[in-house]
C-alpha cells in the first residue's frame, strides 16, 4: 500500500511543492505543510478513497492546508512581503528582463498578489491545471479563475516592469 | 466577442476559452486596438514570469516524504505477532483468490471517458450550440461542446453554480452504459451511482442523458429541471 501510493504520488511532489512555496513564504512552514499534504492524503488512500485524477486531489489538498495554515498565520503577521528583492538592471521585454531578474524578484512579485490570484496563477501557470481544473480545485467559477490569473499576471509583469525601471535609474 | 471589453476578452483568449471563430476574430480585433493588444502583451508576460518561477523540490524533501509516509502505519494495524502474521498471511491468501474470482470488470470505456472530460481533461470540443435552457435553477450555462465517445454522439452542456460547484449534462441519441455499481431505479429507466465524491444520474427520457457533478443537490435540480426520468 505503502509503495502503491509512493509511485502513484511522488510525481506530484513538484506540483505541490510549488504551490505551498507560493502560497507561503516560511521555507520551514513550506516543507510542514508538503509532508502534512502527503500524511492526509496517504490516511484518505488507506480508507480506500481513491482519486481518479491524482494531480487535482493533491493540489486541492494542498491548498485547502496553505489556506488553513495562512488563515492561522495572518494573526502572527505571516504578511507578503513589501518589497521586491533581487534582479539587477534592464529594459521591459519580457525575455531580458527574465534573463537579468532573478527568480528571487519574480517570487516577491508573487507574494504581493492576492491569496487567490497567487492559488490561480501557480495552479495554472506553474502547474498546467486548465481553468477548468483550477474552479474546480479552488472552489471558484471558471470566469472567475480566468479574472483572478489575468489580473494576477498584469500585475506580476507590472511589478517586475517597474522594479526594472527603478534599477535602472539607480 | 460580444461586448468590447479588453480585459475579460484577453482573459477568454489567453485562457483558450474562445471558439475558434470568436478566436480568429479577436486576433483580429486586437492588431487595430491598442487597448485589447496591450492587455494580451501584459497578460502573457505576466504568464511567461509566472512559468519562470517554476521550481524542483528539493531531494531532501522527496526522501522525507518517502520515510514519513513509509514510517505511517496502516490503520488499525499494531504490532504483530508471529502466530498473527501467520493467520494473516493465510487470510490475505484467501482474500486475494476470493478478490480475483468476484473481481469487478472496469468501467465501460465510455463512463471512463465522460469521467476524464468532467474531471477536466476535456474530451470533447468545445463550440456546439446549446440545445438546453441557460439556467437551470441557481445552475448557469457555462460551455456547450460536442464529440463522440467511442461509438455515440455525445452534446455536452456545462453549468456551473455560484459557488463553484459545476454540474455537466451529457445528451445522446443512443442510452449511455451502466456505470459499474450503478443503482437502478425500480422502474430500471434511471440509475445513480457515486464514484469517489462524484455523483451519476442517468435517465433514458426525453433524451438519454447522463448528468454528472461533485455536489448531489445540484445533480438532483438539474435532473429535476430537466425532467429527466
Amino acid at each position: 500500500m505503502h509503495d502503491e501510493f509512493l509511485q502513484e504520488t511522488l510525481p506530484c511532489l513538484d506540483l505541490v511543492y510549488n504551490l505551498a512555496r507560493r502560497m507561503v513564504r516560511d521555507p520551514h512552514a513550506v516543507e510542514d505543510l508538503v509532508q502534512e499534504t502527503y500524511t492526509r492524503a496517504f490516511e484518505a488512500w488507506t480508507s480506500h478513497r481513491r482519486p481518479r485524477n491524482v494531480e487535482s486531489w493533491m493540489a486541492t489538498i494542498c491548498l485547502n492546508l496553505t489556506r488553513s495554515w495562512l488563515r492561522k498565520a495572518s494573526t502572527h503577521r505571516e504578511l507578503p512581503t513589501d518589497e521586491i528583492v533581487g534582479g539587477t538592471s534592464g529594459a521591459t521585454a519580457e525575455s531580458e528582463a527574465l534573463q537579468r531578474l532573478g527568480s528571487d524578484a519574480v517570487h516577491a512579485a508573487l507574494r504581493e498578489l492576492s491569496e487567490e490570484q497567487r492559488a490561480a496563477i501557480t495552479l495554472m501557470d506553474l502547474n498546467g491545471f486548465t481553468a477548468k481544473e483550477t474552479a474546480r480545485i479552488t472552489g471558484a467559477p471558471r470566469n472567475t479563475v480566468l479574472s483572478r490569473v489575468h489580473r494576477g499576471r498584469k500585475r506580476l509583469a507590472s511589478l517586475l516592469e517597474k522594479k526594472v525601471t527603478i534599477d535602472d535609474e539607480t | 466577442m460580444t461586448k468590447h471589453d479588453p480585459e475579460r476578452n484577453a482573459s477568454l483568449f489567453l485562457g483558450g476559452m474562445m471558439s475558434g471563430r470568436a478566436r480568429r476574430r479577436f486576433e483580429q480585433h486586437i492588431i487595430g486596438c491598442e487597448n485589447c493588444w496591450r492587455e494580451v502583451e501584459l497578460g502573457r508576460r505576466g504568464r511567461t514570469l509566472a512559468e519562470s518561477s517554476r521550481e524542483l523540490a528539493p531531494q531532501e524533501l522527496r526522501e522525507m516524504i518517502r520515510s514519513t509516509v513509509a514510517a505511517t502505519p496502516l490503520p488499525g494495524r499494531g504490532p504483530i505477532s508471529r502466530k498473527r502474521l501467520g493467520v494473516l498471511a493465510a487470510s490475505t491468501a484467501v482474500a486475494f483468490v476470493l478478490a480475483f474470482v468476484v473481481l469487478q470488470p472496469p468501467q465501460p470505456q465510455e463512463i471512463e471517458v465522460l469521467l476524464a472530460d468532467y474531471d477536466g481533461s476535456e474530451q470533447l470540443h468545445r463550440g456546439a450550440r446549446a440545445t438546453l435552457p441557460p439556467i437551470l435553477g441557481d445552475l448557469k450555462l457555462e460551455e456547450v461542446r460536442r464529440g463522440r465517445v467511442e461509438e455515440m454522439s455525445v452534446v455536452v452542456h456545462e453549468y456551473s453554480d455560484p459557488a463553484g460547484h459545476v454540474v455537466t449534462v451529457y445528451q445522446s441519441d443512443s442510452r449511455f452504459p451502466d456505470a459499474r455499481g450503478a443503482e437502478h431505479s425500480a422502474s430500471m429507466a434511471t440509475w445513480s451511482v457515486r464514484l469517489n465524491g462524484t455523483v451519476m444520474f442517468c435517465a433514458d427520457e426525453p433524451v438519454p442523458s447522463l448528468v454528472i457533478g461533485d455536489d448531489e443537490r445540484e445533480v438532483r435540480l438539474a435532473t429535476a429541471e430537466l425532467e429527466l426520468r
